[in-house]
C-alpha cells in the first residue's frame, strides 16, 4: 500500500479542500455554496452501488480452472475499491455515468450561482479550489494503489 | 522481461503517465464513460445558467418559454431510449421469418432505435429553429438572445455525449479480461 506519509498527506489536503469551501460561505455570510459539499459527498456513492451490483454476477461462476483467478481478482476488488473492475457491464457504467454527473455538479453550481449573483465571484472561486483539492485527492488515493494491482494482474496472466 | 509490453514512444509510456494501463480497450471504456457524462451534466447546467440570466432580465423582449426546454427534454428521453436498447436484440439471423415472436422483437427494437434516433436528430434541428424564429429573426442582441444560444450549445453537447456513448468500446463476454 502507500506510505503512511501519503495518506496523511491526501488527508490534509482533503482537509484544506472541504476548508476552502467553508470560508467561501463564511467569509461572505452565504451559505448556499454549502450545496456543493453534498455532491463531494454523493460522488463516490453510485461508483460503489453500481460496481457491487455487478460483482454479485461474477462471484458465482466457481469454475475449477479459474477459481484461484476469481478469488485473488475479488481480492483485489475488495483491497483497491476502484472502478476499474474487469466485469464491466451497463451497470457499472451507469455509475460512472452518474458519478460524473455529480462531478461536474460540483463545479458548475458555484459558477451558475456567481452568475445569478446569489454568491460572489471570490466566494466561486473558493469553492472552486475546493472541489479541485477534494476531487484530486479523491482520484489519487486511486491511482497509487491500483499500480499495485495492475502488476498482480499481469504477474497472473503471465502464470497462465 | 518488460511488464509493459504496450510502450510507447512518448516520455509518459503507454499514453497516460498515472493510469497503469494506458489506453487500453478498458480504460477507453471508462475514460469515455467519464466524459460522456461530463458533457451531459454541462449541457443542462449551460442551459439552467442561460435561463436564470434569462429570467432575472429586467426588459426581456424574449421572456423564457416551454420552447425552449423542449429541446433538451426531447433529446435527453431520445437519449435515454437509445441507449436502453439491447444491441443484440437489433441483429436478426438469417431464418428470421421462422420464428414469429423474434421477428416481432426484432421488429419492435428496430422501431424503438428509430424512434430515440428521430428524436435526437429533431432535437437539434428545433433547438436551432428556435434560436432562428425566437431571437434571430427579431434582431435581438447576442445578450438577449443568450438563453437561445446556451439551448443550442446545450443539445449540441447532449448529442456528442449520446454518440461518445456508442463510439466506446464494447467487452465481449470474456470474464478474464486483465489487458
Amino acid at each position: 500500500m502507500a506510505g503512511l506519509k501519503t495518506i496523511i498527506g491526501l488527508a490534509f489536503v482533503l482537509a484544506i479542500g472541504f476548508l476552502f469551501v467553508i470560508l467561501s460561505c463564511a467569509l461572505y455570510n452565504n451559505w448556499w455554496p454549502l450545496l456543493v459539499v453534498a455532491t463531494y459527498v454523493l460522488a463516490p456513492l453510485p461508483n460503489e452501488i453500481f460496481g457491487r451490483c455487478s460483482e454479485e454476477h461474477g462471484s458465482e461462476l466457481w469454475n475449477d480452472e479459474y477459481a484461484i483467478y476469481i478469488s485473488l481478482e475479488y481480492l483485489l476488488q475488495l483491497l483497491i475499491n476502484f472502478d476499474n473492475s474487469d466485469n464491466s457491464s451497463s451497470f457499472t457504467d451507469a455509475g460512472r455515468f452518474i458519478t460524473g454527473i455529480l462531478i461536474v455538479t460540483g463545479f458548475c453550481l458555484p459558477f451558475v450561482l456567481a452568475h445569478a449573483e446569489v454568491i460572489t465571484v471570490p466566494a466561486m472561486i473558493m469553492s472552486i479550489i475546493g472541489g479541485v483539492l477534494v476531487y484530486g485527492t479523491i482520484g489519487s488515493r486511486i491511482f497509487p494503489f491500483n499500480e499495485a494491482a495492475f502488476i498482480t494482474g499481469d504477474c497472473i496472466a503471465r502464470l497462465s | 522481461m518488460t511488464l509493459n509490453e504496450n510502450r510507447s514512444v512518448f516520455i509518459c509510456q503507454s499514453g497516460c503517465c498515472c493510469f497503469p494501463g494506458g489506453f487500453s480497450k478498458a480504460n477507453r471504456r471508462i475514460i469515455g464513460v467519464y466524459f460522456s457524462g461530463v458533457l451531459f451534466t454541462l449541457a443542462w447546467w449551460i442551459f439552467v445558467d442561460g435561463v436564470i440570466t434569462s429570467a432575472r432580465m429586467l426588459e426581456n423582449p424574449a421572456p423564457p418559454g416551454f420552447e425552449d426546454w423542449a429541446s433538451g427534454i426531447v433529446l435527453t428521453l431520445g437519449m435515454i431510449i437509445v441507449h436502453s436498447i439491447d444491441l443484440q436484440s437489433l441483429r436478426s439471423d438469417s431464418d428470421m421469418y421462422s420464428y414469429d415472436s423474434d421477428y416481432s422483437r426484432v421488429w419492435f427494437c428496430r422501431l424503438m432505435m428509430f424512434l430515440g434516433s428521430t428524436m435526437l436528430a429533431g432535437g437539434l434541428v428545433g433547438s436551432v429553429v428556435v434560436l432562428v424564429f425566437k431571437y434571430v429573426l427579431h434582431e435581438l442582441s447576442a445578450l438577449d438572445s443568450y438563453l437561445g444560444i446556451c439551448q443550442v450549445i446545450q443539445c449540441s453537447l447532449i448529442l456528442i455525449s449520446t454518440l461518445l456513448l456508442w463510439a466506446v468500446p464494447r467487452q465481449t463476454d470474456d470474464y478474464m479480461g486483465i489487458s
